[in-house]
């Protein structure tokens, strides 16, 4: 830990002092850059009451690449892949320094009220989300309620 | 509003006008009685706007009693200021105002506020890069769009950059690229203007030198006891993402490509069974499956032994996948969700396979424990 970067440090402790609504990361326990992570599905979404769960790994020259991100709970999302694995530009070529863990999921949450179904990542979801929306909204109610609610 | 303007306050507002010039603006009523004063207040740098890393304006509202009865002064637009120094500043100004009373104190107030702004005149905003502050001693940068760096943070910022610019660009067809790289800031993705040379000479900023290390406390351990509590509740539900589910449909795909490697057994305790498949698939649409290349050549080669290993286990498993006799899914509910959960979720799920970059026997998976020693030794 000792040689951990400065920054990630002090990210870890704001994270953990002034926690962002709706959003909770803890580093593991062995690994002071992999973080476990639930985002509250937002309200208004089909994701709303769901605890979403997500790992997040900070690679060796973050802030100057972007942190790793995926979902470990399942989810019905157009940009989000059967493993979890999430389309997002800032997560690529569109990552700044200036971006920070909060930020990123923050966006994640953002991306939960705004599914663009226009840029998917996972086909048939989107394919069902731009036919039939309605149902698609259904499915995403539904997966929210038996995967990621608590009882 | 007295209609006949105070004398003294007349001769005060022409002196402020002649002394300032451009920086102050003055409001008078229709009658011609000034009630406001504005001025831009910069540290004085010899006129050096260059050196300027702090601004703020001065707004001084006249009484109708002034200068008998004190003024109102506010502090607008700061830049590179934050609260806790405006805050000592409005005190100053405050006390002046108390112990003035009767005599014109305007130009006393803009020379207090900009003697605080020469005497300080270092941005109190964090650098975003780092998110530590400016120290007396440190190289920054203002940019052109009014936001501030050390020298070192833009530096490697720019450096990363160029890279991935020029990486992309070898990737596409001789007439699609572009020779021109910017470097963006940060905050606003605006092009700036800098010579990464020179940046790159500039020391570690001092306040990420001195930091100190941060040791995990109860709170810190009550949170990572609910977020495991809280897998074990999802995973019993089947709520969970299944790697092996998900691999068997993707195996038939050349890319992205998942070796499985199936090692509930735990190689050497829990420590290697931590590994995180998907980090560097985060990849959007266009790249899926594309593996991050640092990790490639950093397996260390005992770690190379275990995953040999559990190869060998996974083909013999693999053999058996009918009856699935060997590997038993884990007992249906662990007594506390404590340690032990811990290390069975790891297992599980995200231990046991890597994205590949293409078909091959050459495996990449590894631990997380392991992956911070090394990283971090």
């Amino acid at each position: 830990m000792a040689s951990l970067p400065r920054r990630i440090i002090k990210e870890t402790q704001r994270l953990l002092q002034e926690p962002v609504p709706g959003i909770s990361a803890v580093p593991d326990e062995n690994n002071a850059r992999y973080f476990h992570v639930i985002v509250t599905g937002p309200e208004g979404s089909p994701f709303e009451g769901g605890l979403f769960k997500l790992e997040l790994f900070l690679p060796e020259d973050y802030p100057m690449s972007a942190p790793k991100v995926r979902f470990i709970t399942k989810i019905y999302h157009p940009n989000i892949d059967r493993l979890g694995r999430i389309c997002l530009d800032i997560l690529k070529d569109k990552w700044s320094p200036a971006l920070q863990i909060r930020t990123v999921l923050l966006s994640i949450q953002a991306l939960l009220s705004a599914p663009n179904p226009d840029d998917p990542l996972a086909n048939d979801v989107a394919e069902l989300w731009r036919v039939n929306e309605a149902e698609a909204i259904r499915n995403a109610k539904e997966w929210t309620r038996k995967y990621a609610m608590e009882d | 509003m007295e209609e006949l303007a105070d004398e003294r306050v007349l001769e005060e507002i022409e002196a402020l006008e002649a002394i300032l010039m451009d920086d102050v603006s003055v409001k008078k009523s229709s009658g011609g009685t000034p009630y406001l004063v504005e001025a831009d207040v910069f540290p004085a740098t010899a006129d050096d706007t260059d050196q300027q890393y702090v601004r703020v304006t001065v707004e001084v509202k006249l009484t109708l009693g002034y200068p008998d009865t004190p003024p109102v002064v506010v502090l607008r637009n700061p830049r590179g200021l934050d609260d806790e120094r405006l805050r000592v500043i409005m005190d100053q100004i405050e006390e002046k105002c108390q112990s003035c009373c009767g005599d014109p104190i305007i130009y006393d107030l803009i020379e207090l506020v900009r003697e605080h702004l020469t005497s300080s005149n270092l941005p109190a905003c964090p650098c975003t890069i780092c998110l530590y502050g400016f120290s007396e001693g440190d190289q920054f940068i203002k940019t052109t769009c009014y936001h501030y760096y050390h020298a070192y943070c833009l530096s490697e910022h720019a450096t990363k950059t160029e890279k991935f610019f020029k990486e992309e660009q070898e990737k596409l067809p001789q007439f699609q690229r572009s020779k021109t790289f910017e470097v963006l800031c940060p905050i606003c993705r605006e092009p700036i203007k800098c010579d990464v040379e020179t940046l790159s000479k500039a020391p570690l900023p001092l306040a990420v030198q001195s930091a100190c290390i941060m040791e995990p406390d109860a709170k810190l351990r009550e949170l990572q006891d609910y977020m495991s509590a809280l897998y074990i509740q999802q995973k019993e539900k089947g709520g969970i993402i299944d790697p092996d589910a998900a691999d068997s449909k993707v195996l038939l795909v050349n890319e992205p490509y998942y070796v499985v490697i199936k090692s509930s057994q735990t190689v050497n305790g829990s420590s290697t069974s931590n590994s995180n498949p998907f980090f560097g698939s985060g990849e959007s649409c266009t790249n899926i499956g594309r593996a991050p290349p640092e990790e490639e050549t950093t397996t260390p080669r005992w770690r190379q032994r275990q995953l040999e290993q559990q190869e060998r286990q996974r083909q013999r498993a693999m053999q058996q996948r009918d009856g699935r006799p060997m590997q038993q899914p884990k007992p249906p509910k662990p007594p506390k969700p404590t340690k032990t959960n811990d290390d069975d979720d790891d297992d599980d799920d995200n231990a046991d396979h890597e994205p590949q970059r293409s078909i091959g026997r050459q495996r990449r998976g590894r631990g997380r424990g392991q992956k911070i020693n090394h990283r971090n030794r």
